[in-house]
């Protein structure tokens, strides 16, 4: 893995058209900006792995008998 | 065409009721062709099964149905790739995820929603950026708080 020392206002460019700027360090957290083209896709890297663990849990769910009835008597 | 299904045996789906999912869903995205099928006739809950691998499908409902206020911004990227024109033009659906043996504790990802443009049998799961929208919201106070609301 490549690692770089930034500060703030410095960029990274990554291909030729994605940079991400360092906009602010305060205590132990980071504001990057993302500059990248609208087909790529940028996300939390958490969040990414959180809806990955949950698809796969949800594709191990067995239907409860009778759903909707539950669902009605609530 | 026949297939076989995890839930309802081997079954008849029609081609005009096969999706494509260019991306495939998270975690999966190797598979790409699914079939959306009622959990039994006039049911709201519905499997999202793999047309490709028997073993795989996901409970899944509309979303609009459980919640009227959920309201993602969907970016142009997720609506490109389901070759949708606009928001108008998309059934947003939420899989379900039933912990073994706890029905009553069953929740829906709200953060990661399945998109489908049903005109062009395309779909896709893309992820909302509102803070409230988590990936497991309890289904019953969700059906709880939408009623009060009607």
């Amino acid at each position: 893995m490549l690692v770089l020392a930034r500060r703030v206002n410095d960029s990274i460019v990554i291909g030729d058209n994605v940079e991400i700027i360092v906009v602010e360090i305060k205590g132990d957290q980071v504001k990057l900006g993302i500059k990248a083209p609208k087909e790529v896709k940028v996300f939390r890297g958490e969040i990414h792995a959180e809806i990955q663990k949950e698809n796969k849990a949800a594709s191990e769910s067995q239907l409860p008998p009778d759903l909707d009835q539950f669902l009605r008597k609530k | 065409m026949q297939f076989e299904t995890r839930a309802l045996g081997t079954i008849e789906i029609d081609a005009a009721d096969q999706l494509f999912f260019p991306e495939g869903l998270f975690a999966f995205e190797n598979f790409r062709h699914f079939g959306l099928l009622p959990t039994k006739s006039g049911s709201t809950f519905h499997w999202l099964q793999s047309l490709e691998e028997a073993r795989l499908a996901f409970l899944v409902t509309l979303i609009p149905g459980i919640t009227p206020t959920y309201a993602p911004r969907i970016d142009e990227q997720a609506l490109s790739t389901i070759e949708a024109a606009n928001q108008s033009h998309t059934e947003i659906w939420g899989i379900i995820t039933v912990p073994t043996g706890k029905p009553e504790a069953m929740t829906i990802n709200l953060q990661g929603p399945i998109l489908i443009n049903r005109p062009k049998k395309l779909g896709g799961q893309f992820v909302s950026d509102d803070p409230n929208h988590l990936v497991r919201t309890p289904l019953l106070d969700l059906v709880d708080k939408g009623q009060g609301k009607t």
